[in-house]
């Protein structure tokens, strides 16, 4: 039973556990190394399935906002920060009209005030169930067509299908709940634009400024006909309407293209950073288990007297080299997931960008290549030692020191 | 005797965390809008004042009651060399750590907003924090066991 003890592996583990301090400090760096990578790649991936989801749902090739609400709609629609803002309508019978314009749909952008007691706000949009080519073709799956006091609330929302929500002194039936999208639609409210004028009718205070609702609407989304350029497009309207209407143009691509270069930005800094640590924590293995080494050759010397082949030496070293490795990477992973999964709304809030979850199964892939990385770079950080602990001689390392 | 002054340390500390994630490192809604300029006062949905508080500001209120016995519960065990004076009060912070999670939870909660500061951020942080406690505890608890099963002061 004792002899079955003897292996490999358990020596290794036991040489590891002897000289703790030291080996948690390898592990340690391994662990720094992992944290970054598998933090970094989690949050990558789930930006970038937020710049999936943007280019997906957008729907429209360019939007028309009132001037100088450029940042105010795009902070609606990228991270549904509450904001309201609106035009007079005049502008979308014009836009309708232009060459080059496919489609166009109004809708009124109106942020609630705090609901309850420890309700956020949350923006509510109102569309145009007539020409609307944004909001229906996500919602068509669950419901045909909204009826009086019925909404459709994103999934952020508290309120499930078929629960009721309270806003503005009105209650609403939820009729159904979109799907995370990583946007400001998650956290927005949508409801057909005449429920929305009704009201803003029935609560004048709302929006003061307003006298007659039905005169207004918050932005026009267009589709440009896909053989012209939505940018040259949205141009030649604002220089036909911007002045008279006072508009200012949202393009799509650009939306897209800016979150893109943020997360090109930020995938570039984590792996540097990664590689970096990488390189540091190969090349500390590397001296620690040269300098080691040197100190154990008595140790080793045994060893192959008792009848240990070299390759057997180089296998034992190896994978102690291993076990620190990967011991430091299981630690760096989990020290990474409890701040990237739980943190992750916090952080994506914070830098601004839209952001969908991961899903186990590629969180899972994630760290398994990270402990695949780590648990390789060990070994190989060795390699040079373990080949000159196959070159000693074991008959004068012995009679050293006599 | 190491370990005694380590426990206190780390139960200092995780005290003062206790005190400070709900009011200033993370802060709940409340206290992230008056350190935003804003002021505390919740509005209604016609926009009038009303003297209520949100349910993270009681759990922050909780937390520092908490933070406060665990800082004063962590300097007795480096006052006492009784080692089963020490496993009791380890104990009670094993039972502290659950309750720290409980607060934000269960017990009290915070608010339902998934985007809100106090759920997106002090929410997961003391339950991280109650973990860290909890581990810690517990790790304390079985080599305090250890000691005074081989008889000795720790």
């Amino acid at each position: 039973m004792a002899d079955k003890k003897f292996t490999l592996h358990w020596l290794a583990l036991q040489n590891v556990r002897r000289k703790p301090y030291r080996n948690l400090g390898l592990a340690a760096l391994v662990g720094i190394f992992s944290a970054i990578l598998f933090g970094g790649s989690i949050l990558n991936s789930q930006l970038g399935k937020g710049l999936e989801s943007l280019s997906d749902r957008l729907g429209a090739d360019v939007l028309i906002v009132p001037y100088g609400h450029e940042q105010i709609a795009k902070a609606a629609l990228l991270r549904g920060e509450p904001g309201t803002y609106y035009m007079r309508k005049e502008a979308l019978s014009r836009i309708r009209e232009f060459p080059g314009v496919t489609a166009a749909t109004p809708q009124f952008f109106l942020a609630s005030l705090s609901a309850s007691c420890c309700a956020e706000r949350v923006q509510i949009i109102g569309f145009d169930p007539d020409s609307d080519f944004l909001i229906r073709p996500w919602i068509q799956n669950k419901i045909t067509q909204l009826r009086d006091g019925e909404v459709v609330a994103g999934s952020k929302i508290r309120a499930g299908a078929g629960e009721e929500i309270f806003f503005f002194e009105t209650t609403y039936r939820v009729a159904a709940k979109m799907d995370a999208t990583g946007l400001g639609l998650d956290t927005s409210i949508f409801m057909p634009l005449s429920a929305l004028y009704a009201l803003m009718r029935d609560n004048p205070d709302i929006v003061r400024q307003i006298d007659s609702p039905e005169q207004y609407i918050s932005s026009v989304a267009v589709k440009i006909d896909p053989a012209l350029s939505p940018r040259d497009v949205g141009n030649a309207v604002m220089r036909a309407y911007a002045i008279e209407y006072n508009l200012d143009l949202i393009v799509a691509e650009t939306i897209v293209s800016e979150t893109a270069r943020r997360l090109h930005t930020l995938s570039a800094a984590v792996y540097w950073i990664a590689a970096g640590v990488w390189a540091l924590a190969f090349l500390v293995i590397s001296l620690i288990f040269s300098v080691t080494v040197s100190e154990r050759k008595h140790e080793l010397s045994v060893y192959r007297l008792l009848g240990a082949q070299r390759s057997w030496l180089a296998r034992l070293l190896q994978w102690e080299a291993f076990f620190i490795c990967a011991g430091g990477a299981l630690a760096g992973i989990l020290a990474a997931s409890c701040v990237v999964f739980p943190f992750s709304a916090l952080i994506f809030t914070s830098l601004k960008l839209p952001y969908l979850g991961v899903s186990g199964l590629m969180a899972a892939g994630h760290a398994l290549s990270v402990l695949a990385i780590a648990g390789v770079s060990g070994p190989l950080a060795c390699l040079n030692t373990v080949w000159s602990v196959t070159r000693f001689d074991v008959y004068n390392t012995l009679r050293e020191g006599e | 005797m190491r370990n005694k002054y380590i426990s206190a340390f780390l139960c200092l500390g995780m005290g003062i965390l206790y005190i400070a994630v709900p009011h200033t490192l993370l802060p709940v809604c409340e206290y992230a809008e008056t350190a935003m300029g804003g002021h505390a006062a919740i509005a209604s949905p016609m926009g009038h004042s009303t003297q209520s508080h949100m349910a993270c500001f009681w759990t922050a209120r909780a937390e520092l009651g908490l933070g406060m016995l665990i800082i004063f519960g962590g300097l007795l065990p480096a006052l006492s060399n009784s080692i089963e004076q020490r496993l009791g009060i380890t104990l009670m912070f094993a039972a502290s750590s659950v309750l720290g999670a409980a607060i934000p939870a269960v017990l009290i909660g915070v608010c339902p907003g998934e985007t809100m500061p106090c759920r997106a951020g002090t929410l997961p942080a003391l339950l991280i924090l109650s973990g860290l406690f909890f581990l810690f505890s517990l790790l304390n608890v079985l080599f305090l066991n250890k000691r005074r099963k081989a008889g000795g002061n720790g």
